[in-house]
This record gives C-alpha cells, structure tokens and sequence, in this order.
C-alpha cells in the first residue's frame, strides 16, 4: 500500500524542521541582535536546503506582532537601511520557557529509545 | 534595487504577487512588512552581481527563499483564503496552458465532426488562453518551455489562419475594385486598356474558387493579379523585417527575431510574385507580337 502523502519520511522531517523553527529563530536571536538576512542565513546553514530561507520572514512578523521579537532599522554602509531583530523580555521569558520544553521532550525521547531498544 | 531584466522583473513581480496572495488574510502576519523584508533579502543576495540581473541569477535567490505558499501554514488563514490560495496560485501556472491545448482539442474535434461555429468558438478561446499564458509566464524561459508544448498549435493554428486572410487580404480587395472600376463609363472611352484590365479581373473573380481557378487566374489575370499582390507581399515583409514588434504582437508574441525572419522571407516571396507576374506578362506580349 502507498504510504499517505503526509506520513512519508522526507514529509515528516520536513515539517518536523518547520515546527521547531520558531525555536531556532528565537535562539539565534539570542545570541545577539541581527537582521532578517543573516537570520535566514544562519538557519540556513543549520538545517540543509528543506527549509527554504524565505520561511523565516513570516515568523520574524508573527513572533513581533506577539511582542516576543523588537525591531530598530538601523542605516547601512552596504546597501539599504536593515531591520535589526532583538528579543524582549517577553521574548526571553518565552525561549526559556521553550528550551525546558525541549529539552524535556528530548530527554523523554531518550529515555524512550532506551527502554525500547533492542 | 538593482536593474533587472525584463524577465527577471516579471519573475519578481510574480513572486511578489504571490506572496501578497498567501500572506494577506492572515491575522498574525503582516504581509507588507515581509514583502519589505523579502525584497531586502534579495537585494543584499544580489548586491555583488552586475547589472541588469538576469532571470537565471534572480531564480537561484527566489528557489533558496522557497515558494511563499510553504510559508504559512494553512491553518493560520482563514477558510476563504485557502480556497481562494488553491485556485489563484501554485502549480496552476500551468492552467492556462493546458486550457489552452484542450479548447484546440475540442476545436480539432468539432471541425471533424461539422460543428464549426463550435470549432471557431473554440479555436478563438484557445487562441486567447494560449496568449494569456504566454503573458503570464514571460519570455521563454527554461521552465517556460515546456509549456510552449501546450501553447503552440493554438498559436500556430492562430497564425496560420490569421496570416493567411492577411497574406490573400488584397485579393478581394482588388476583385470588389475591379467590379467598381468596370461599372465607370469615362473609363472605358478614356482609358480602354485599364476597362479591359478590370474586366479581366472581374471575370477571374467571378469564377468558383478551386485548384484550377489558380491556373486559369494565372492565365487570364496574369501580371494584373500577380502584381499588387507581391507588392503587397512586399510591404507586409517590409514591416516585419523592420517593425518586428508589430508583427509578433499578433503572430509570434516575445519572439522579434523570428518575425524578422519571416519578414525577409515574405519580401523574396514577394519579389518572386512580382518577377513571376512580369514574366508571364513579358511572354504573353511577346506570342502575341510573335
């Protein structure tokens, strides 16, 4: 029988890769204020081709429109003037807050695999 | 931003466009502000490329950012939007193309079957989506081309029927002024040989057109026929060799060069007409003096 469309691997990864961008976006931000096209570069060079640059743009509006993200244009040497991401203090609250879940769900995982081995 | 050219400006504005369609609507996305961020993002990509980018260059960029309809996930917009999203964008580029193929498939089957308003109506529709799709997707770009498959016998049967009325267009124009001309006595008294020309002619038009009604033309009409229609020919290669853009408007959209083409074709054809037309006129005159 031909797997359902939604359920073949490649299928799964990728959206398991979607799903926990909105987490990869916060933590790169984390690590200092930067702009949208370094962002999806640095994402980019994190996670191969199967999340396209692009993606990162809508969440960067969604994650500001929810108070988690403040931008500052700031002029440019190099072309026009960049939009500079930070997190806020809601922001920062929230990653935290995300990290545990993860990290929770990844050591579940673990624990998991472990038990279940062969 | 950097100049583009003129199909990696409409590759843009595509792009551009679609990302307006799946991302308005959505409460928890700003469209114009990623639209703002997404042009910065190309530009800082092309930065270091020379001008004007051509649409090969911009591609690169436009695959890495991704389709704008893998952007969102579906349930973040409203249930009207999906439905509008899945029937104004996507894969369905390719609808007017194969629209296209199946009207001038319908059209090829009513004209077997004798329904001919039905085969016009048809062949006029598919004329027009074929149009329509090569607008939609610009110059003939690699991943255009398969979709000339799809597009060209509407066109070329278009082009075909069009450029046959043009090419004969002067054949009736010459029969009804013949017919005027015949019908003026100071005509006749003043000027005997240009009556007998409109005569002629007359009489080669009222006869049924058929295989042999070309040779009897020929035979009787002669130089009288022959020669305003390579002069015609004439001047329709004229505008196509130096107004290319004008000719492929309605025959060969995006392709200049190869109106141009036809172009040079059509004046020898027409000089031949004209270099045949004088030489049955100059052997005519010659057995009659003989």
């Amino acid at each position: 029988m031909k797997p359902r469309k939604d359920l073949r691997p490649e299928k799964w990864t990728t959206q398991l890769r979607k799903g926990v961008l909105e987490l990869c976006v916060l933590n790169v931000i984390a690590t200092g204020r930067l702009y949208g096209y370094e962002i999806a570069k640095r994402l980019s060079a994190l996670s191969e081709p199967t999340v396209r640059e692009g993606t990162v743009y809508p969440i960067l509006s969604r994650l500001k429109q929810e108070g988690l993200l403040e931008a500052t244009i700031e002029a440019s040497s190099e072309g026009p003037p960049r939009k500079y991401f930070a997190l806020t203090a809601h922001g920062r609250r929230r990653l935290r807050h995300m990290n545990a879940a993860w990290d929770l769900l990844d050591d579940n995982l673990k624990t998991l695999r472990r038990r279940t081995a062969p | 931003m950097k100049r583009l050219t003129r199909s990696a400006q409409r590759a843009l504005d595509r792009y551009l466009h679609t990302l307006r369609t799946c991302l308005t609507g959505s409460n928890a996305i700003d469209a114009h502000e990623v639209e703002h961020d997404v042009l910065g993002h190309i530009e800082q990509e092309l930065s270091e490329c020379r001008e004007p980018i051509a649409w090969a260059r911009l591609q690169i960029v436009l695959d890495r950012l991704g389709s704008p309809l893998m952007w969102v996930p579906e349930h973040d917009l409203p249930s009207w939007k999906q439905l509008l999203l899945r029937l104004r964008i996507g894969p369905e580029d390719w609808r007017l193309a194969y629209a296209s193929f199946a009207l001038w498939m319908l059209a090829v089957v009513a004209l077997l079957a004798a329904y001919e308003p039905i085969a016009l109506g048809a062949l006029l529709g598919s004329f027009v989506t074929a149009r329509a799709a090569r607008a939609f997707g610009g110059e003939l770009d690699q991943s255009d081309r398969s979709k000339r498959w799809l597009t060209e016998p509407a066109l070329a049967t278009a082009a075909l029927v069009l450029g046959g009325a043009v090419l004969l267009s002067v054949l009736p124009a010459m029969a009804l002024v013949s017919r005027e001309l015949v019908e003026i006595d100071t005509l006749r008294l003043q000027f005997p040989s240009v009556y007998h020309i409109s005569q002629r002619l007359v009489a080669v038009f009222e006869r049924p057109v058929s295989w042999g009604w070309i040779r009897s033309a020929l035979l009787h009409g002669g130089p009288w026929l022959l020669l305003p229609l390579g002069a015609w020919w004439l001047v329709l290669g004229g505008i196509a060799r130096w107004r290319p853009r004008w000719f492929a408007i309605t025959f060969s959209p995006g392709r200049p060069n190869c109106a141009a083409r036809v172009g040079r074709l059509l004046m020898i054809a027409g000089a031949l007409v004209i270099g045949t037309g004088v030489a049955i006129g100059l052997v005519k005159t010659l057995s009659i003096a003989i």
